[in-house]
């Protein structure tokens, strides 16, 4: 069983939202708070001091690399460790995304049973 | 209870297995003493049941070399021998019970009950769990006195369980002691079984989880006492899963209809294409709802909607707006087929999704259609269902820079974009006059030329009007694979695709050749080839083996012990049903008498080893081929 953890999940998307819940619920039992945007999700990362932050990547008025450079600018959010989350992409794009200083980029669909174990390997988080 | 049968009489072990099988013994049958003592010493059984007189080894050296092992199962000697010493000298060899042939059928099984009952494994009275008993002896099943009617399969597993009432078993773990070496099958099978008995039992009364599953160990018997609620840790992953489904399906249900809403969005978009082209603004749209619908449609598991979302973004992208290029009638009519294909996708209900990192993708198929044919249009819109990938592209210089033909012939093919799976090249003109104009006809020819050239093991079908012997060999001389008559209907086109498509790979071989080692030469010389391959090295096993395979081609050995694999083609030719079936003869001798005998038999092939690897697959891929293409005609 993986220790207890509080997860912020950024995406647009409250369907997605739910599911990432889900899936983080039901493998692990982590916590995990939710926000629609990216300035919601900094606003959020500010007093909610998550153990990580899932960060979609494509999301209107601010997407997830604007947000990303938000938070590592903000000495409040800038140690929370980042993995991206997004639909599939091109290998260049996800070394790009490396490059900013993200932790992981997790693909969509995801192994909804292991994303919190997959979460934990890319942070090395002990198991 | 697993028994070994080791007989060489083919008849008169096939009976005893089959009565013992309806007698819910799993059995393993083998012709020859070393075999049984392989058998003997790998599997774990709980009664063997020997014959006498045995070829390699016999049964009472055989019975010796157990007993010297260590191995103290129970075990019955058969035999025709009937005098008072031979019996003295088996029991002294460490039979347990001794049987002379002929025998009683009711008797010989009495005797097995007998000494399966002396077994440390066996206990004689009914056994039972809470409510269930199982009884030995008449073989029922009951809950609260209700019998519970079960398969075979079915009854050994609750009667294993019931044996070992607090051991947990592992899918594989079943698998050994259950399933007979013979069936090939997988834990999917296992857990399928299992399913099926948990639904038997809950239909009697009893709980889902009387049998229950217990996270990395495997299933059991649940235990009788008071259940105590179960803590997280505790909860099985089936649990999760379904608990999982549960929400995801319940989310989807709310989340559906804006999923409906994007679709539609990307339908009138698609619709607007068609008719009047699209502004860089709705593509930029465009592109943002088919990545979002490609998103969250993977995320609910619905996988075919996912595929779909992403061929219209990559489609959307490819659309070159900032330079004013129009976007062709094909390109139009690409996505949109594309696009009504996803909106039948959203019925689909959400699944667990296990997304590998190597997911194959769908085939790619291009088309070549310079007329804009609509029954092309057509082959799109069915092909894109079916799960292709197909590219329509409307004149030849768009064909040969997407297949790289432009780029000079002497670069590596590593550094080209890899081809499609599969060109499609229409020469009907139109419907009314199907015969094109010769130059573009000309420069279509010289283009399958250039594209065999380039890719010569690149599937090339052309559908043309003229499809005389003339023009078909001209065409396959040029490179053409496959030359369909114009006028086809596009399912036609599309059965005839998939077929080439499905052609790599999936056929099942059974090879039967005593000799173990050049058996196994043959299938790693086979390997690259992707068949299903089934190794034989003792030709008495076949027809069981061959009854649960299935193959789709047979390649004997011409000599082999106690059957030859002439008289294997004679047994296979004397079904009606197995006529057409392909049979190849491997040969470690040129003899013209022995390839003529092999033809007149109805031996499709005779090959001499050694052999080359490319060459042995291209002739069993053509003998492939060929009976797929008698089976359809028969069909």
């Amino acid at each position: 069983m993986l220790p207890p953890r509080r997860i912020l999940i950024v995406d647009d998307e409250e369907s997605i939202q739910k599911v990432v819940r889900l899936s983080l619920k039901m493998e692990a039992s982590w916590e995990s708070m939710t926000a629609s945007s990216g300035v919601e999700g900094i606003y959020q990362a500010e007093i909610g001091q998550p153990d990580a932050i899932l960060l979609d990547v494509m999301m209107p008025d601010m997407d997830g690399v604007e947000t990303f450079s938000a938070l590592q600018s903000n000495p409040k959010t800038k140690a929370i460790p980042v993995i991206l989350l997004t639909a599939k992409t091109q290998a260049a794009e996800k070394r790009l995304f490396q490059q900013m200083g993200v932790f992981g980029v997790i693909t969509k669909p995801f192994k909804p049973l292991t994303l919190a174990s997959t979460i934990s390997q890319l942070l090395s988080w002990p198991s | 209870m697993r028994v070994l049968l080791v007989d060489d009489d083919n008849a008169l072990a096939t009976l005893l297995a089959s009565q013992l099988t309806n007698n819910n013994y799993i059995v393993d049958c083998v012709a020859d003493g070393e075999t049984g003592w392989a058998y003997a010493s790998t599997f774990e059984y709980d009664l063997v049941v020997l014959d006498w007189m045995l070829p390699c080894l016999d049964g009472v050296r055989l019975c010796q070399r157990l007993r010297k092992q260590g191995y103290d199962l129970p075990i019955l000697l058969l035999t025709a021998k009937n005098k008072q010493t031979d019996k003295i000298e088996g029991l002294e060899a460490g039979a347990d019970d001794y049987v002379v042939k002929p025998f009683d059928m009711d008797e010989l099984l009495a005797r097995i009950r007998v000494l399966l009952r002396r077994s440390p494994h066996e206990a004689e009275s009914v056994l039972s769990w809470g409510a269930l008993s199982l009884d030995p002896l008449s073989c029922q099943v009951r809950y609260e006195e209700q019998v519970v009617p079960l398969t075979a399969k079915e009854y050994s597993l609750l009667e294993l369980f019931l044996r070992h009432d607090h051991q947990a078993f592992s899918a594989t773990t079943l698998l050994s002691k259950l399933w007979s070496s013979d069936e090939f099958p997988s834990e999917a099978t296992v857990r399928s079984h299992l399913r099926r008995l948990r639904q038997k039992l809950h239909q009697a009364g009893a709980p889902t989880d009387f049998i229950e599953t217990i996270h990395g160990l495997g299933y059991r018997l649940k235990s009788l006492a008071v259940e105590l609620p179960k803590s997280d840790d505790t909860t099985d992953l089936d649990e999760r899963s379904a608990r999982y489904l549960d929400g995801l399906t319940q989310a989807w249900q709310a989340h559906k209809g804006e999923n409906l809403a994007r679709w539609q969005t990307l339908l009138q978009i698609a619709e607007r294409l068609k008719a009047e082209g699209l502004s860089e603004q709705q593509q930029v749209q465009a592109v943002q709802i088919a990545h979002r619908l490609a998103g969250t449609l993977g995320t609910f598991g619905l996988m075919e909607g996912y595929r779909l979302s992403l061929q219209a973004e990559q489609r959307l992208l490819q659309f070159d707006l900032q330079t004013g290029k129009p976007i062709s009638v094909a390109q139009s009519a690409q996505f949109y087929a594309i696009v009504t294909a996803l909106g039948h996708a959203l019925d689909e209900l959400p699944k667990l999704v296990c997304p590998v990192d190597d997911e194959p993708e769908a085939p790619a198929v291009l088309i070549v259609d310079v007329n804009g044919m609509s029954y092309i249009q057509q082959l799109m819109a069915i092909s894109v269902a079916q799960g292709l990938a197909p590219t329509i592209v409307a004149s030849v210089e768009a064909a040969a820079k997407a297949l790289s033909l432009e780029i000079p012939f002497q670069t590596a093919p590593e550094l080209l974009a890899p081809p499609p799976s599969l060109v499609l090249i229409n020469l009907a003109a139109g419907e009314m006059d199907a015969v094109l104009d010769v130059p573009i006809l000309q420069k279509l020819l010289h283009f399958i030329e250039r594209l065999a050239q380039r890719w010569p093991h690149l599937p090339i079908m052309v559908i043309t009007p003229q499809a005389d012997f003339g023009n078909r060999l001209d065409l396959i001389r040029r490179g053409g694979v496959l030359v369909l008559e114009y006028p086809v209907a596009p399912a036609a086109v599309l059965a005839a695709m998939s077929q080439m498509l499905d052609m790599d790979g999936l056929s099942k071989i059974m090879i039967v050749d005593d000799d173990a080692h050049c058996l196994k030469r043959i299938v790693q010389l086979l390997h690259p080839w992707n068949f299903e391959i089934t190794p034989l090295t003792n030709p008495q096993r076949f027809w069981m083996l061959f009854n649960q395979v299935r193959p789709d081609l047979v390649m004997f050995d011409v000599e082999m012990p106690h059957i030859n694999g002439f008289e294997l083609a004679r047994v296979l030719r004397s079904h009606a049903r197995w006529q057409h079936l392909p049979i190849v003869f491997l040969s470690v001798h040129d003899d013209r008498l022995n390839e003529e005998k092999a033809f007149a038999l109805g031996a499709d092939d005779y090959i001499i080893k050694p052999v080359q690897g490319r060459a042995l697959a291209t002739r069993l891929l053509n003998h492939l081929k060929r009976a797929a293409n008698d089976n359809r005609r028969l069909a």
